[in-house]
């Protein structure tokens, strides 16, 4: 009998001594991950709520800024994939799945981010320490289902966006394994991304960033503004937004090509092209990416012929324009020096590693284009011309204030020359017409080998023809399927649906 | 001690139980013997029970033992007893009849004896002697009988002593026998005085007990799969590292040396991995404390030859000789206690204990020669060959002037080259004419050269073991002490090991049932092996690769003959690498690493009686361990070298050592480090609390229902730091004085890098444990254990961190059974079976989220920020790697002499974490989940026999053998194409856990080049994606783990002499050979003889499969030349069988004759010659002779040498 009781009495002890202490010895991190514990830790997940992808290689493959190089140039197969219009298998780096996949990276950072601020705050009243993270938050989260939603959903169209698929919206941090996930529509995605924005620019502060040309800074927020506004033909807010972003004189702030860019070396121009230095960059990223290495030598891409084609057709200005283009002497490709390499090894002086090439993300010209576009739709005409000579001053060789001032007429004439007609979901007037016309002839060119021109192929169901050295041309329709990538397969096999093929 | 003792009726398994423990206090008898006061007062009231039912109540009451010849004794006479409070004589008087018997009482046993009656007649004469251990201490209670009359005999008494009369007209044999002790027979001569040895019966002793660390137990009623193995049978002398024993010594377990490196964990896996990305070495166990690892390498990093792997194995500190056994637990059931980390099994330590006697000090003195390896075992070319593969690459327009002379690395064409192009200003002219002739006669001195590399780099070098150890005890303390000096002159010229350990051990008794155990253990570890970096893999060309690797053995294998170490005058003579001058002797010298360990381990046992059937029982233990690891590389060095080299604008374009400044695209690169060398440092420190509580309540009802309980707690704490920073300019030879050029700083962090780090690991670990066990007159037994584990491993949630284990078994002792008790020859015969669920840790700890910190990578320094990103999203549904095992045991013994063990084991692995590749919407795509499960089943079998036995010739023989295979059935991971054909292999569902995979080879083409087919059944020369998903097209080509291993030992014993031969074996795997090939050559690298028969002329392709030289012509037209080789590499060319016979151990060992022994006044002397590792009886024609263990990575990894060692045992 005292056996048992001694046997209980000193087993009670063990039990609970152990147990009352064995959650809080367990609590211990296993190692020295880090903990979310202030508005300033947020700030530093934010730095991964961007896409550490890059789109710019499969969008601007698709483009008509790209040709064929020629055999002698080395091929890789997902540029040419791209460039033939084809889904792109590779998963790798450059495609359209790593970017899905990053996109929703970016998205889930953010949400954590978001998860956190709502954790320390009560509800919607936001202190003054968060307001700044907050606002960055859901600017990152808009951004990022933006990009996808242009990428992976058909154009947008005000009559059929309610039931066009749009892509996922995720606004939790995933705890499980594996979640499922369905396609809003369009309109519901964009509903979204516009709540995003309009909560969002009210925090948005510029004194919040120690480097603010990485972050959506106010300039950036009011960028991204423009051309969610400019997609949705919201052309008010677009001219709203483009005010955030301009004060004083726009072209001070546009990229120099006539000026400072001159007495650069290749090497220096590609490094000062995508730096933070660069007044026109509102927003950079650096992207795993091996573009800077390959954009400008590989097959397809810029050629001399279509460089030829697009800097030598007449121009409203009337004068040259100062780009510094390059070209091969054994391959018909030509570039502009725009990407600079930096080589991440996988340890130090390893053989192998990444390759990060920063891109802008938004630029001072983008904002003035989407300005110059919505000035054009609201049929303030001379503010449009007036848009495009800010851009022509820092273009133009030689610019003369007065010999290369863009008149109406000169637009009208010069630029209907172009025979492919802009359709987007709302009308164009007779007079508007020449106008959008200039105004994506001078967006191509300023954004050759940057994507853009990709957005404006789907915005206004432009065709494409690509020509092949082998075998016959590529076309790509107004309204062809191609334009929208296929969902990747990964996700498909997570029962998202795919894309029309 | 003894958590199942049934009494009663299981007789047999008391007395030996007893008399254990009667053998162990025997030692000290001279000491103590017939001093014992009998003071102990009884009172006793039974009435009508038998004599044995007193006895064991007395037992209860008291301490007394008692012990009593079975069949001689009347045991179930009935009768009757009521005495108080009297002494143990009286009790004796009462109950036995004091003419049949006589009794003694020893220390606090009571012997009882049978009294012959021996027949007087005149003819008789009277023979006197005493009977002793080997120890040379006296055997009381030893029963002595004529061999004709069995019946007639007397016992020896406290003093070893008998004296026995027998009829003097006849042949009289003495039989001696002793539980515990072998039966010797001795035929009376004329002597009347005979000492008599007698020898443990090892077996019977060994099997007796199981030690799990937590609890010892009879082997009896082990319900589990477990193997015991003894020291001094393993130990392999001249072998310093504990963990390479067990090599095919124990069915099941196996062995790999990967890399023969002190310091270097083999691969051990106890019934193959149970975890395919996690962990799957056993768990360590020293003396009932979980041994920590001081760094975690991942089993496929054992075999990669970075630093770390020198710290792997947590038991190179411990010194060889303090091991009594090792006990490996194998099944659910044995490992039941350890609960979730004994997935892999457990390998238990028992260390030496003092004991009561006299001081006993034993030294031991091992000389290790070992062998340089020899150019016969490698297939390489002389330098003759050599030269004219080379004047060949010369043709083919491959060692041009103007390319060697540019080159990163150079050999005899650079040097010429170099000669030529230099203008000796004394002389007044080019050191080298520009002429045919000259360049002829230049190279002739290297052509008839042939450099043995491996006798300029190896040593037949002696390495020496000295260990002391001293056992002392009195009534109340035990003690032993030992200490023990490794010193090893290196195998190589630039490795050697200083190993010192001290070991003091003291079990005290405090009280009459209070007992603690306090011990300290300490080692020193100086070490010093040749400079080497991590190694890195090469995704893109399918390479791995090291910088600076001057490994010397991997140096030997891959050095062209031809170059030679010194030159004409004896001097070092430099070559190139890496655009500067090397010479691998000077570089040995001046880029070496030291590494220092001290490891402190202090323990605390403590048991205390409550009463006769229940006993709490506690042990503690703290451990430090700190490791530093100083790579020093002198300025001297090649690696300073290769920081400076500016030779030329090509160099400067191509070296990458030199800083380029991204802020100024058009600077020219310059060096950053102008002085002093690089001083690397990385400490490693661990510290470890372990504590344990156990209470055991222990009793037997109606002496037929054994019941035990144990119910524990355990708790541990582990904190691991790793801290390393490497320094720039470090000037050895100036005052050890800093002269850094802060760009170099710069330079690192603009890539990303930092130039120190240090990092924290935490592992908190509790556990509440239940075991029950019952057992029905020891036929029948049951074994219940639960087990609850709580880790801090997954992360914060609380629901994940816990995990229930449990388990049943169970043993019928057929042996027991009435009718088979009968059945004389069959001495052993037992059924187990085990059901039960283990688990482990897997590698992922993300039960919430992981967030990390980093520096955010851009490309302007001042563009930097401090970053957090995202690790791992929550993964609510965590849980630990688990696995249903069952188990089915079958023990059978034979005559005493055979003893066989099957066991065979189902595993159902689930849960375990593997990659999953997720819809990327949640945002992160590949996620580690508990997503893949593996079934691995096999069977394992034992025997020992004991063929021939006589008082001077024995021949014992073992044999293991085991046999399994593993199947992933499920793994939703991909891994790319080199994930599966490197050498380390990888996991793919419907393999097992690691396979290799090669590149399916599809001839040479009409120019010598190889071909491979592709995904689509194409044939292509370099296209091979090396970073595929698309893995279909692979060729399986079998498991990198061994199907089969085993070992097979065969001891023979002649007087004072012992023979031992071992050798171990292994079947079933395949390995992956060396990547020599290579598509462009340089005059410094060897060839093997391979290349003799290569593609030259077109036509070959039909009769070789051994790719062609390319030339310049060829390289300019191809791309991808470079992944073609490689390709081949990894291709189904490059692959051999990993089978092997290896003659592992032969020994000879001679003892000094006990009579010479006590002249000289010692207890006992022995003398060893023994060869380990001697070579290979079977392995693939493939490997010529070739090491399949050991296929070479370079950094700190060696191949095991052929040694040879000569012992010197002594003892007092």
């Amino acid at each position: 009998m005292i056996m048992k009781i001694y046997s209980i009495y000193i087993s009670t002890i063990i039990c609970i001594t152990s147990l009352l202490s064995c959650n809080d010895f367990l609590d211990k991190a296993p190692d020295n991950r880090a903990v979310i514990k202030d508005a300033e830790s947020i700030s530093e997940l934010l730095v991964n709520a961007y896409p550490e992808s890059n789109y710019i290689p499969f969008t601007s493959l698709k483009t008509d800024n790209s040709g064929d190089g020629g055999r002698l140039a080395v091929s890789i197969r997902k540029y040419e994939q791209a460039y033939k219009f084809e889904d792109i298998t590779d998963i790798g780096q450059d495609t359209p799945t790593l970017y899905w996949n990053s996109c929703f990276k970016a998205i889930m950072h953010a949400n954590i981010a978001l998860d956190e601020i709502i954790k320390n705050n009560n509800g919607d009243e936001i202190n003054d320490d968060y307001k700044a993270v907050y606002g960055e938050a859901l600017m990152c989260r808009a951004y990022a289902h933006f990009m996808l939603l242009n990428l992976f959903a058909v154009p947008y169209n005000k009559s059929t966006a309610g039931e066009d698929l749009g892509i996922p919206w995720v606004e939790e941090p995933e705890k499980v394994i594996l979640k499922r996930y369905k396609r809003e529509t369009v309109e519901t995605v964009y509903n979204n991304i516009v709540s995003d924005f309009e909560r969002g620019i009210k925090y948005i502060s510029d004194e919040s960033y120690s480097v603010p040309e990485y972050h959506f800074n106010t300039s950036a927020a009011y960028a991204f503004g423009t051309r969610l506004y400019l997609t949705l033909g919201n052309w008010k807010k677009v001219v709203e937004c483009a005010e955030g972003v301009f004060v004083g004189d726009v072209s001070e702030i546009l990229r120099d090509w006539t000026g400072a860019y001159k007495s650069m070396s290749e090497d220096q121009l590609k490094s000062f092209y995508s730096s933070s230095i660069e007044k026109s960059n509102l927003l950079l990223r650096a992207t795993v990416s091996p573009w800077s290495r390959y954009g400008d030598i590989t097959r397809y891409g810029l050629t001399k012929e279509i460089a030829g084609n697009i800097f030598s057709a007449k121009n409203a200005a009337k004068g040259d324009f100062g780009y510094t283009t390059l070209g091969y002497i054994s391959i018909e490709r030509a570039y502009i020096p725009k990407f600079f390499e930096s080589f991440r090894a996988e340890g130090m002086n390893a053989e192998s590693g990444w390759v990060y090439t920063t891109i802008p993300l938004f630029s001072a010209e983008e904002v003035l284009f989407n300005l110059a576009e919505a000035n054009i739709m609201l049929n303030r005409f001379d503010d449009a011309i007036s848009n495009l000579n800010s851009f022509f001053k820092r273009r133009i060789r030689e610019y003369d204030e007065i010999e290369n001032n863009v008149i109406e007429e000169r637009i009208s004439q010069i630029d209907s020359y172009d025979l492919t007609n802009p359709k987007p979901f709302y009308s164009i007037s007779d007079k508007q017409k020449p106008f959008i016309k200039c105004v994506l002839r001078l967006k191509r060119m300023e954004f050759i080998n940057e994507g853009i021109r990709f957005f404006d192929i789907r915005r206004f169901h432009l065709p494409v023809t690509h020509k092949c050295v082998e075998g016959e041309d590529i076309i790509l329709t107004e309204n062809d399927y191609r334009k929208v990538f296929q969902i990747p397969a990964s996700a498909i096999q997570f029962g998202i649906t795919p894309n029309k093929r | 001690m003894g958590t199942l003792c049934p009494r009663g009726k299981i007789k047999k398994a008391l007395k030996i139980m007893k008399l254990t423990t009667l053998f162990t206090l025997m030692l000290c008898m001279q000491l103590h013997a017939s001093v014992y006061s009998q003071q102990t007062r009884l009172s006793l009231k039974l009435s009508n029970v038998d004599i044995s039912r007193i006895f064991s109540e007395i037992e209860k009451q008291s301490d007394y033992a008692f012990t009593y010849p079975v069949n001689e004794i009347s045991v179930d006479k009935k009768m009757s007893i009521d005495v108080k409070n009297v002494l143990i004589d009286e009790i004796m008087s009462t109950c036995l009849n004091e003419v049949l018997y006589s009794y003694s009482v020893i220390d606090k046993h009571v012997i009882i004896t049978k009294k012959h009656l021996l027949k007087v007649t005149t003819e008789e004469r009277e023979i006197t002697g005493v009977v002793k251990d080997k120890e040379g201490y006296p055997l009381p209670g030893v029963s002595v009988t004529l061999k004709d009359a069995p019946t007639v005999g007397v016992s020896t008494d406290v003093n070893g002593k008998f004296i026995i009369k027998i009829a003097n007209d006849k042949k009289v044999t003495l039989v001696f026998t002793f539980i515990g002790m072998k039966t010797k027979e001795i035929t009376v001569g004329k002597k009347s005085n005979y000492i008599v040895i007698l020898e443990n019966d090892a077996e019977i002793l060994d099997e007796v007990v199981i030690s799990t660390g937590y609890q010892r137990i009879d082997r009896k009623l082990f319900t589990g799969s477990a193997a015991k193995v003894d020291a001094k049978d393993t130990k392999v002398d001249g072998v310093a590292d504990v963990g390479r024993m067990l090599e095919g010594r124990v069915a099941g377990v196996s062995v790999q040396n990967v890399s023969g490196t002190f310091g270097a964990a083999p691969k051990i896996r106890v019934r193959g991995a149970s975890s395919i990305y996690g962990d799957t070495k056993p768990l360590w166990v020293v003396d009932g404390v979980v041994l920590e690892d001081v760094v975690d390498v991942s089993p496929d990093d054992l075999s990669s030859g970075d630093a770390v792997t020198l710290i792997s194995s947590s038991v190179a500190g411990i010194n060889a000789d303090d091991i009594e056994n090792f006990q490996i637990l194998k099944d659910a059931s044995a490992t039941a206690l350890y609960g979730a980390r004994a997935m892999n099994g457990v390998i238990v330590i028992t260390t030496k204990k003092g004991k009561k006697g006299k001081t006993k000090i034993n030294l031991s003195s091992e000389f290790t020669m070992k062998m340089k390896p020899s150019y016969s075992d490698y297939d390489i070319m002389n330098s003759q060959d050599q030269m004219s593969v080379l004047m060949e690459l010369q043709k083919k327009g491959l060692l041009n002037h103007a390319d060697v002379i540019r080159n990163q690395n150079g050999g005899i064409f650079y040097k010429m080259y170099n000669n030529i192009n230099t203008y000796d200003a004394k002389k007044g002219a080019f050191v080298l004419e520009n002429t045919e002739n000259a360049r002829n006669n230049f190279l002739r001195r290297y052509e008839t050269a042939n450099t043995d590399w491996f006798g300029v780099l190896f040593n037949n070098s002696l390495q020496q073991n000295h260990s002391l150890s001293i056992s002392s005890g009195s009534e109340n303390a035990r003690y032993y002490a030992s200490t023990s000096v490794l010193d090893d002159k290196g195998w190589t010229v630039a490795d050697k090991v200083n190993r010192y350990t001290v070991k003091l051990k003291g079990d005290f008794d405090i009280l009459k049932n209070l007992t603690l155990g306090l011990q300290v253990n300490a080692s020193v570890r100086k070490q010093v092996v040749p400079g080497t970096f991590g190694r890195a893999s090469n995704n893109v060309t399918g390479e791995f690769k090291r910088e600076f690797d001057i490994n010397p053995f991997s140096y030997a294998l891959n050095t062209s003959r031809a170059i030679t170490p010194y030159d004409e005058n004896g001097k070092l003579e430099y070559f190139r690498m890496n655009y500067a001058p090397f010479n691998i002797i000077n570089e040995l010298n001046n880029n070496k690493i030291e590494l220092n360990v001290i490891d402190l381990n202090l323990q605390a046992d403590l048991s205390y009686k409550i009463n006769s059937h229940l006993e709490y029982k506690f042990a503690g233990a703290v451990r430090f361990v700190r490791s530093t690891n100083e790579h020093k590389v002198t300025r001297f060095s090649n690696v300073a070298g290769a920081y400076r080299a500016t030779d030329d604008a090509i160099v400067e374009d191509h070296n990458k050592y030199l800083y380029r400044n991204k802020e100024k695209p058009n600077e020219r690169p310059i060096s950053v480090l102008n002085n002093g060398g690089l001083y690397n440092r990385q400490d490693n420190y661990l510290e470890n609390y372990y504590f344990r509580n156990i209470v055991n309540f222990n009793n037997t009802y109606d002496e037929t229902h054994s019941v035990n309980v144990i119910l524990g707690q355990e708790l541990r704490s582990t904190d691991r730091q790793n801290s390393w920073s490497n320094g720039y300019g470090y000037q050895y030879d100036k005052g050890g004085i800093p002269f850094t050029d802060y760009r170099i700083v710069k330079q690192i962090l603009e890539n990303g890098f930092a130039y120190y780090g240090n990092g924290y690991s935490y592992d908190r670990f509790l556990a509440f444990f239940i075991s029950s066990a019952y057992s029905y007159l020891g036929k029948y037994t049951v074994n219940i254990t639960s087990r609850y584990d709580g880790s801090n491993k997954l992360g914060k949630s609380k629901s994940a961190r816990w995990l229930p284990t449990w388990n049943i078994s169970g043993k019928w002792n057929i042996k027991e059974e009435p009718s088979v008790q009968e059945i004389n020859w069959l001495s052993n015969l037992s059924l187990r079976g085990t059901y039960g669920l283990t688990a482990s840790m897997g590698p992922s700890t993300n039960s919430s989220v992981i967030y990390r910190n980093s520096v955010s990578f851009r490309q302007a320094e001042y563009e930097k920020e401090s970053q957090m990103y995202v690790q791992s999203l929550e993964n609510s549904e965590l849980t630990w790697e688990k696995q249903y095992e069952t188990n089915i045991g079958f023990d059978f013994g034979l005559f005493n002499r055979i003893n066989l063990s099957i066991d065979a084991y189902h595993r159902r692995g689930f849960d375990l974490i593997a990659a999953i590749r997720t819809s990327g919407i949640g945002g992160d795509f590949w996620k580690y989940g508990n997503y893949a499960d593996m079934i691995s089943k096999g069977v394992e079998f034992s025997i020992n026999t004991r063929n021939v036995l006589s008082d001077d010739f024995s021949w014992d023989t073992g044999f293991t053998f085991s046999i399994r295979e593993n199947e992933i059935t499920n793994l939703k991971s991909k891994p790319n194409v080199f994930d599966l054909v490197r050498s380390e292999g990888g996991a793919v569902q419907g393999g097992s856990v690691r396979d290799l995979y090669s590149i399916p080879f599809a001839g040479l083409n009409e120019q010598g080049l190889p071909t491979f087919y592709n995904e689509e059944g194409e044939i292509v020369i370099g296209d091979v994606n090396f970073q595929s998903n698309d893995i279909d097209y692979l060729k399986f080509e079998g498991s990198i783990d061994p199907k089969l291993t085993g070992g097979f030992s065969n001891r023979f014993k002649y007087k004072n002499w012992d023979l031992n031969v071992f050798c171990s074996y292994s079947f079933g795997n395949v390995v992956r050979l060396y990547p020599s090939f290579s598509s462009s050559y340089s005059d410094w690298n060897a060839m093997s003889k391979d290349m003799k028969n290569r593609w030259v002329l077109p036509g070959d392709e039909k009769v070789t499969n051994i790719p062609t030289i390319p030339s310049d012509h060829i390289m300019d037209n191809n791309t991808n030349i470079n992944r073609a080789y490689n390709a081949y590499n990894y291709s189904d060319q490059r692959v051999a069988k990993g089978d092997f016979i290896r003659l592992k151990e032969v020994s000879i060992n001679y003892n000094l004759p006990k009579s010479l022994c006590k002249k000289i006044n010692i207890a006992n002397a022995s003398l060893k010659l023994q060869g380990t590792n001697l070579f290979l009886l079977y392995s693939d024609k493939k490997l010529n002779g070739q090491d399949p263990e050991f296929i070479g990575a370079g950094g700190v990894a060696m191949p095991i040498p052929h040694q040879y060692t000569l012992t010197f045992k002594l003892g007092f």
